[in-house]
């Protein structure tokens, strides 16, 4: 048994020096997210993520709202797949308790409100293709670490509105609003 | 296990008949009222509390001259650990109730980086460790997590074995009835936990998976009663002569719906489901132990003990649970009530030489209500109806009472 668990710990030793925190982040970078907050029930007003932000998105591109069903210990839908050019407006409720979202090396990170009480809303501009990685960012019991999951941004572009540099504008503006609402440390 | 002391406790508790206390039958029936009395106001003074404390937060959130509240902060927060207790009063047939501390677990984590991150969870089971009680101190999962990708990632030091609903998804307000199902704690034994390593993974179409080598079973610890209960190795200098490969795929690609199915070596083979709609929720599950070599076992032990342990080459269990929200209201106002059948065999089929024990081929009724004072935090009370094959021994049934909660 010694010698079996000694290769498995090899295996991510041998593995694990090509990583590095950089390397967690998406394959292709560039589309950041736009706006995160909550809404529903504990959502104060005019905090950001309600109606009236998703109000300001580029007319000219393609909107697509996903629901997302937070419990312990996944994500459903786990993986979302977009064409580039999209505005993807993801709606997290839980089902259980407090969970986090966070999209890896973005600055996304806030709470999804308990069952009941609201929803979690992220809007996400599908500038680049890539993949970007999600995860519960809040501890929220013995499998917390299996609730994971990834937007895949597909190179084949939607629609043919709004240039790249608007999109990036668009998204500048945006992030710090996003800092302002994110709320897990 | 609650079955295994009720056994013990039948017709009395016998230290206290050796010295002489025998009860009449009018003291019996004063003892059994006052039993129920102290049960009934137990489970008033816990709902209560409960009521008592979420109509003040009520209060406070709707007091316009309050701050408005920052996202999160009128449900809770958590510092860097988390954890979850479980406190119950079981008040079986034939036995005093008992008050018990059952779990007092915290969670500690720690990422070393994005990619290489630690679990922990430490548990403290009923309150005091020491020689007079059933106390245990118990390292539940200490790992290190390797997440390469979502397809593949490594997991290695004290891991829970991936069998199973409840052992990987244990949190109190997750489950209904105060006590874990009968068939996963006899024939899947949780919280089932050991040293080994592993991969895990998601892969495309809502399917993921775990697969673990790890510390083996002790077939020493087997039982007629309790199954395969006794037989975890805890990680505890655990014997490494041989190791286990265990599994289990998932299927979470629809909402509300979880489909699951695991393997322990060729020993332990699971079936399991939960789908929530609306209000309304079911799971069931399917378990069958495969056992090699018991006859020699028990002969073995007969001769050390002079006792049979009467262990079975297979035992089984299943159950089927619903569940319906009677008062879907954001909390304070959750209440759901449940209904759970359990049928377990730890004598299911027998090594040649030996006879089943009818009194350990069981079925339970189990049926309940949970309030949830707050998504995390649920007031459980349950009647189980428990029965067995036996014309001899009787299956107490219980009242029970639980408070548990998660933060």
């Amino acid at each position: 048994m010694r010698g079996r668990l000694a290769a498995a710990v090899l295996v991510a030793g041998v593995l694990l020096p090509g990583m590095d925190e950089g390397s967690a982040r998406p394959v292709t970078a560039g589309a950041p997210p736009a706006v995160s907050g909550p809404r529903g029930g504990q959502d104060p007003a005019g905090s950001p993520g309600d109606g009236r932000e998703a109000a300001r998105e580029p007319l000219d591109r393609e909107r697509r709202v996903v629901r997302i069903l937070a419990e312990r210990f996944s994500f459903t839908p786990s993986e979302i797949r977009v064409p580039r050019g999209v505005t993807l407006e993801l709606r997290i409720r839980s089902d259980d308790t407090l969970h986090g979202f966070r999209i890896v090396g973005r600055k996304v990170n806030l709470l999804v409100p308990k069952r009941r009480q609201g929803e979690a809303v992220v809007v996400f501009e599908a500038v680049e293709a890539g993949r970007y990685a999600f995860e519960c960012s809040r501890l929220c019991g013995a499998g917390h670490n299996f609730m994971r999951g990834a937007i895949v941004v597909e190179d084949t572009q939607a629609r043919a509105g709004g240039s790249a540099g608007d999109g990036a504008l668009a998204t500048r503006s945006r992030v710090g609003q996003a800092e302002r609402g994110s709320d897990v440390p | 296990m609650g079955s295994k002391a009720a056994f013990l406790l039948r017709g009395g508790n016998p230290a206290l008949t050796g010295t002489g206390f025998i009860l009449n039958n009018q003291n019996k029936n004063m003892h059994r009222a006052k039993q129920q009395f102290m049960s009934c106001k137990i489970a008033s003074v816990l709902l209560l509390a409960s009521w008592a404390a979420t109509a003040s937060a009520q209060q406070t959130a709707s007091d316009p001259q309050s701050p408005a509240p920052a996202v999160g902060a009128a449900t809770s927060r958590t510092g860097p650990l988390s954890g979850y207790m479980d406190f119950h009063v079981n008040d079986a047939q034939h036995a005093d109730p008992v008050l018990d501390f059952h779990r007092f677990v915290l969670l500690f984590t720690h990422s070393f980086s994005e990619r290489v991150r630690f679990v922990s969870e430490l548990e403290l089971e009923h309150a005091v460790v020491s020689p007079e009680t059933d106390g245990e101190l118990e390292l539940e999962q200490a790992y290190v997590d390797f997440l390469i990708g979502r397809p593949f990632n490594l997991r290695a030091g004290m891991v829970l074995a991936p069998v199973g609903v409840i052992n990987e998804r244990h949190e109190p307000p997750v489950f209904h009835g105060v006590e874990r199902p009968f068939v996963e704690t006899v024939i899947i034994p949780t919280t089932w936990f050991g040293a080994g390593a592993g991969v895990h993974g998601e892969l495309r179409g809502g399917f993921r998976y775990r697969a673990y080598a790890m510390e083996t079973l002790d077939a020493a610890g087997f039982s007629a009663d309790e199954g395969l209960r006794e037989g975890r190795q805890k990680g505890a200098e655990a014997n490494g002569r041989h190791v286990a490969g265990t599994g289990r795929v998932e299927y979470v690609g629809t909402p509300g719906l979880v489909l699951g199915a695991s393997v322990w070596s060729v020993t332990l083979a699971e079936a399991d489901g939960r789908y929530r709609v609306g209000e309304f929720a079911v799971r069931g599950l399917y378990a069958h132990a495969f056992l090699d070599g018991m006859a020699a076992l028990n002969r073995a032990v007969t001769r050390i003990t002079g006792v049979s342990p009467n262990v079975a080459e297979q035992m089984r269990g299943f159950y089927l649970e619903g569940s319906y929200f009677i008062v879907p209201r954001p909390a304070p106002r959750e209440v759901a009530l449940f209904l759970r059948y359990e049928n377990f065999d730890t004598q299911y089929r027998m090594p040649a030489g030996f006879a089943p024990l009818p009194a350990f081929d069981r079925d339970a009724w189990i049926v309940g209500a949970t309030y949830f004072p707050d998504p995390d935090v649920a007031v459980k009370v349950d009647y189980t109806v428990l029965r067995n094959r036996s014309g001899v021994v009787d299956a107490p049934n219980s009242f029970n009472v639980g408070l548990g909660w998660w933060f």
